[in-house]
């Protein structure tokens, strides 16, 4: 009887402890770490398919330049662990995923909330993997943050570009599949170390609809702009080319709530906005940098 | 969360008819038995809905082309009208931001997972406007049919277009003088529910901005502002012909005045939200 009641006890005990714990009861924690890399996918590296066009064009890239950094992670509550203020210039052609940044020391928990920014070079800006010294001086003269440089091809017909934006762009708040589970931010365990991908979308620059997610990949629209046939579709002859010209054919190109995007240089610079994403498939907030 | 999640899966996210403030209570008592905090909140709101064009009605605007535009007659049917706590994209406000996967959002047709590419996630339905309306905003302010929703942060808001029956066969039309140096049109042209589809080949404008992102704790007013500067701006009307008495002249449909003026209609920077608590006396 005595241990009948002494086992019924403990059970209870322990459930109610079990609960407790679900509750958010305090268990101590240890330190880890959190490595940042970034990484283009096969699409920059290698390249975006005819298949994954809506109209038949394939893209390569040989250039495709971006500027990262300001990394921060911060707890649900906004008290930062770390953060890097620094930023890093990385070449996505350059195959495999390239190292950001590494915060060690971290306490072991959920930090909820992650941010990183692409913003234009400065005269401080590091040189990461793939990009050349001749690369960093480019970006830091001409104040991009992106630039990004590649030829479509569709049968016999090809058209080459050169593009630079000098957007700022703060990706915040992100949230991703880590173990196969949505993850805000990151999650620190003791003694581990949490791998975070800052990953590139580059087929962002071809979508038709800046804001609706049924938006597809095209890029007559984009051909169309070349006014003066040289093969080469620069970032001017895009903004000569108003989005209401734009054959209904070759794509709606929405504009959504976003004000003032009339022409397609307007309408690429946008789309080079929302480039940044996490942990591969992930997405953050798109906001004005910190 | 999971039995949302199933039935997102199953295609029931279109379930518009549920009650939200019915779902939040819900959510809510769920919450408290962990004694979580309630980030949804179950605190009703009653809000009183208008109206207002934003522009060119009191005064005339410029659009992109140099064209000055009084307009003095501007139909709209409107339909349902929904505010979220997700941010529009590219907003400059961030924290706190929604949470991504709600228990509410499904129920009013809300996708808010992985939307790309321009990252606009609805999060939670905060408010509605159920009953279809018609206004000219051309006669000043309206009010629409009263609102409700719940307590919290009002980001963003769906505007949909309503009946064309309503407004025989469109469900805008829009009627206005525009004037450059010495050339004037007196300009007519309304627009076809087919004119004002998404993506989704909806009559809606998802993302709209709420301006200052309130924190709507009591009973208020939400101001629908809309454009009509956005509808007109790009709209060339070099090539619209005079017209030869005092009838104003109807935009083709085949033209690109019309193609500019409807690809304005789809702008969602053309509708603003704006909310202000009720007066107390």
């Amino acid at each position: 009887m005595n241990t009948r009641f002494f086992r019924a006890a403990m059970i209870l005990l322990t459930m109610s402890a079990a609960a407790l714990a679900g509750c958010g009861a305090e268990e101590p924690a240890g330190k880890g770490a959190v490595s940042f890399t970034t990484w283009g996918e096969e699409y920059i590296e290698k390249e975006i398919p005819a298949a994954v066009f809506e109209d038949g064009w394939s893209v390569r890239f040989s250039k495709f330049l971006v500027v990262i950094g300001d990394v921060t992670i911060a707890d649900e509550a906004g008290a930062e662990g770390g953060r890097r203020k620094e930023t890093k210039l990385f070449d996505h052609v350059a195959p495999g995923p390239k190292k950001v940044e590494d915060f060690g020391d971290l306490e072991a928990k959920a930090w909820t909330k992650v941010s990183y920014e692409v913003r234009p070079a400065a005269s401080d800006t590091k040189l990461g993997d793939g990009a050349t010294a001749d690369d960093l001086t480019m970006m830091q003269m001409g104040g991009h943050s992106v630039y990004v440089e590649g030829e479509a091809t569709k049968g016999a017909e090809k058209k080459t570009f050169e593009w630079g934006f000098s957007t700022a762009i703060e990706y915040a708040d992100c949230e991703g599949d880590r173990d196969g589970k949505p993850t805000r931010g990151v999650i620190v365990t003791n003694g581990g170390t949490d791998t975070v991908e800052l990953t590139i979308h580059g087929d962002h620059f071809f979508y038709d609809d800046l804001q609706s997610p049924s938006a597809v990949v095209r890029f007559n629209a984009i051909a169309s702009a070349d006014a003066d046939m040289d093969g080469e579709v620069t970032l001017a002859e895009l903004s000569m080319k108003q989005l209401v010209d734009i054959d209904p054919a070759d794509g709606g190109y929405g504009t959504g709530a976003v004000g003032d995007v009339n022409d397609l240089g307007a309408f690429v610079t946008a789309l080079s906005q929302t480039l940044g994403h996490f942990r591969g498939e992930g997405e953050c907030f798109a906001a004005d940098p910190k | 969360m999971r039995l949302h999640r199933f039935m997102q899966r199953l295609g029931l996210a279109a379930c518009a008819s549920f009650s939200l403030l019915g779902l939040s209570l819900a959510a809510g008592a769920l919450l408290g038995a962990c004694g979580a905090e309630d980030t949804t909140s179950s605190k009703r709101v009653a809000l009183t809905t208008r109206i207002v064009a934003d522009d060119g009605v009191e005064a005339p605007f410029t659009n992109a082309f140099g064209w000055s535009i009084q307009l003095d007659h501007a139909s709209i049917s409107i339909g349902p009208l929904y505010y979220f706590d997700g941010a529009p994209i590219f907003s400059s406000g961030l924290l706190p931001r929604a949470p991504r996967r709600d228990a509410l959002a499904g129920f009013f047709g809300v996708g808010v997972a992985f939307a790309h590419p321009g990252h606009y996630q609805p999060g939670n339905a905060m408010g509605q406007v159920l009953a279809p309306f018609l206004v000219d905003l051309a006669k000043g302010p309206a009010d629409l049919p009263p609102g409700n929703g719940v307590a919290g942060i009002y980001r963003s808001g769906r505007f949909t277009f309503g009946d064309a029956a309503a407004l025989d066969g469109y469900v805008v039309v829009v009627e206005g003088v525009a004037t450059k140096d010495a050339m004037q049109r007196k300009f007519r042209v309304a627009a076809g529910v087919e004119d004002v589809l998404d993506a989704y080949g909806e009559p809606k404008l998802d993302g709209c901005a709420f301006e200052g992102e309130p924190d709507v704790q009591e009973d208020g007013t939400v101001t629908v502002h809309v454009k009509p500067s956005v509808w007109l701006d790009q709209v060339e009307f070099d090539g619209v012909p005079e017209s030869a008495g005092s009838d104003p002249i109807s935009l083709p449909t085949d033209g690109d005045a019309f193609r500019a003026f409807t690809r304005g209609l789809k702008k969602g920077s053309a509708v603003v939200f704006t909310y202000s608590a009720q007066e107390t006396m």
